[in-house]
């Protein structure tokens, strides 16, 4: 019983390994099924996650979440999207609020459950998951013209 | 759950591989693989189940199916899930009974310097003439100095409205300690496109003065540049202004990122000399000072802001209180700059042109001044390196500074900690008519 237990986990971590290996983590951008635009420039889309950017193209106000900090999710929004490390983006933000700017800065959200269950409740919401972390209750942005999985992707 | 049958699969295929080979494993059986799905299924509820919990956090669960509009204003004004955005805010004071919330930043810097210019770059340089001896003011030793102690409160009053203020406590060659409200500005933020502030507030002269105007932990070198001095301490461009700025982004700009700003002000006093330059509560005369800003963010670059601003106004010494035989004057000052960020680089390059024009006379006191800095991180590691010129014309009737200051400055910062950084400068600098100075300083600047 105990070593039929051990096989099974033993292949479901060697299979999860495996496709990790195989296949490069990609960050799926999601945004609310009904409201939010499908599409947006990685550029357009940076400016909303750093908060720059308060208002969609159709005026909804945007709502940004993300993962903690130690997410892996963060780590690789850290390199494709917000290019920066974190202490910079620490600074970026405190600097916006010394200049007197107005940014909204992203929400943390403890579990990617938890984030797309928010984006799926706010038409303006606009968060970053694992692209194998995606389901039906919310709506993948296009970024660029791409989606998770194309070719050119640039969030991988 | 399909991957999991999948493994289980594999697994019993395995299992029944190995079913040939003599082994004193019991049987598995039909029941075994049931009762082993049951338990799969019961972890799996039970994840699910947590997951769930965790999902119905206040601050990321909004009621179930909330209007449109609601939600995501709930959203924004619901309190942070994590500290992180309390932490680029500041400490935060709500007094019981509700009211508008005071968030408060504190940063404070503290140097070791020693040369006859070692930190020429916060305080006057004022070298009568001894070169390498120093000057009466600031004489060539070595000396500890407290920096600025700087307390940035910003407060939300409402959806639209909003303060901010800064108060520094900073000591000079006095040694004694000197409190200034730096700025002090209500703002009124219509939408992206448009928002007005009344108050005290940076000039939109250049980007280092309203980037980086205290708060030394913010910038990567240990002190401004010369052309960027405050009023008081020798500075001969008007950084601080009191009365209204009115700014925003351009609509239909998106890719280009233009902002346009626009500042009508007091301006600096006639009098030079004046105790304070920065015109607070009186103004000597109803020529008001104004400054048209634009600078472009372009989103095919992130990091790279080019901008530029033309300043007027019109001083009239006579009519200062404390009066100056000086005939009446034009002054307009034009700056350019260029300046990038990315994870790795630093670069920033500014100049302006100050001219002061006599009225009825021909021709104008022009004074230049520039700086180029460049710098790039290793880790927590930062070198980087400036170089600066500032020619005050010598004969301008108004401007303090008088003469060419120019040369190279060389340094290291490293952010040994999050919120704190040590910085090590060295500079030289060449002054007309004297010999050239050096100095060291260093710096531990942090905020909290």
């Amino acid at each position: 019983m105990k070593s039929l237990v051990l096989i099974a986990l033993s292949a479901l971590a060697g299979s999860c390994l495996c496709s990790a290996a195989d296949e490069p983590a990609e960050l799926a951008v999601i945004v609310n099924k009904l409201q939010a635009p499908a599409t947006a420039d990685l550029a357009e889309l940076r400016q909303m996650i750093l908060g720059e950017r308060l208002k969609w193209r159709n005026g909804e106000a945007v709502v940004a979440v993300q993962l903690p900090q130690d997410s892996p999710e963060r780590a690789l929004a850290m390199k494709t999207l917000f290019r920066m490390n974190d202490a910079a983006l620490r600074r970026y933000y405190m600097l916006a609020v010394f200049n007197g700017k107005e940014v909204a800065q992203p929400r943390d959200v403890p579990t990617a459950a938890a984030l797309k269950k928010f984006v799926a409740s706010n038409p303006g919401a606009v968060g970053y998951v694992l692209a194998s972390e995606v389901d039906d209750s919310v709506k993948v942005l296009k970024v660029d013209g791409a989606s998770p999985g194309d070719p050119g992707y640039k969030l991988r | 759950m399909k991957a999991v049958l999948l493994v289980l699969t594999l697994a019993w295929a395995s299992v029944t591989v190995k079913a040939g080979e003599p082994s004193d494993q019991p049987p598995v059986t039909q029941a075994t693989i049931d009762k082993l799905l049951a338990v799969i299924a019961a972890h799996e509820a039970r994840i699910e189940q947590l997951e769930k919990k965790l999902g119905e956090t206040p601050s990321v669960a909004p009621d179930p199916a909330p209007p449109a509009t609601s939600a995501a204003s709930q959203a924004l004004s619901s309190p942070p899930a994590q500290p992180q955005e309390s932490a680029s805010t500041g400490h935060n004071m709500a007094i019981p009974g509700g009211g508008p919330i005071l968030n408060i930043r504190g940063f404070f810097d503290f140097n070791f310097g020693t040369g006859s210019i070692a930190n020429p770059l916060v305080f006057p340089i004022i070298d009568n003439g001894c070169g390498t001896c120093g000057n009466s003011v600031t004489p060539p030793h070595s000396t500890f100095q407290a920096g600025e102690f700087d307390l940035l409160m910003t407060s939300k009053l409402s959806d639209h409205l909003s303060f901010l203020a800064e108060i520094v406590l900073g000591p000079d060659d006095t040694n004694v300690f000197g409190p200034d409200i730096e700025r002090y500005q209500l703002t009124y933020r219509a939408n992206p496109y448009f928002s007005v502030s009344a108050g005290r507030f940076h000039t939109s002269i250049g980007y280092y003065n309203t980037a980086y105007h205290h708060g030394n932990w913010f910038s990567t070198a240990e002190g401004r540049p010369i052309m960027y001095l405050f009023e008081d301490s020798g500075g001969i461009l008007p950084v601080h202004m009191v009365g209204v700025s009115f700014a925003g982004d351009v609509p239909h700009t998106d890719k280009l990122g233009l902002h346009w700003i626009a500042e009508v002000g007091n301006g600096l006093s006639s009098n030079p000399f004046a105790s304070e330059s920065v015109q607070n509560f009186y103004s000597d005369r109803n020529y008001k000072a104004t400054n048209l800003a634009a600078y472009i963010k372009p989103q095919f670059l992130p990091g790279l802001q080019i901008g530029g601003s033309w300043y007027h106004d019109g001083l009239n010494p006579t009519q200062a209180q404390n009066p100056l035989p000086v005939p009446p004057l034009r002054q307009n000052i034009e700056s350019a700059y260029v300046v990038f960020f990315s994870p790795d680089w630093e670069f920033m390059t500014e100049a302006v042109l100050l001219s002061n024009r006599v009225m009825g006379a021909s021709g104008s006191f022009r004074s230049p001044m520039a700086y180029t800095q460049i710098a790039r991180g290793f880790g927590i590691y930062k070198p980087y390196f400036r170089y600066q010129y500032v020619r005050d014309n010598p004969q301008d009737p108004v401007n303090l500074l008088k003469g060419t200051y120019y040369g190279p400055s060389i340094g290291m910062r490293i952010d040994f900690a999050t919120y704190a950084a040590f910085k090590l400068q060295f500079n030289h600098l060449y002054q007309s008519s004297q010999l050239a100075g050096n100095g060291l300083d260093a710096q531990v600047a942090f905020t909290f």
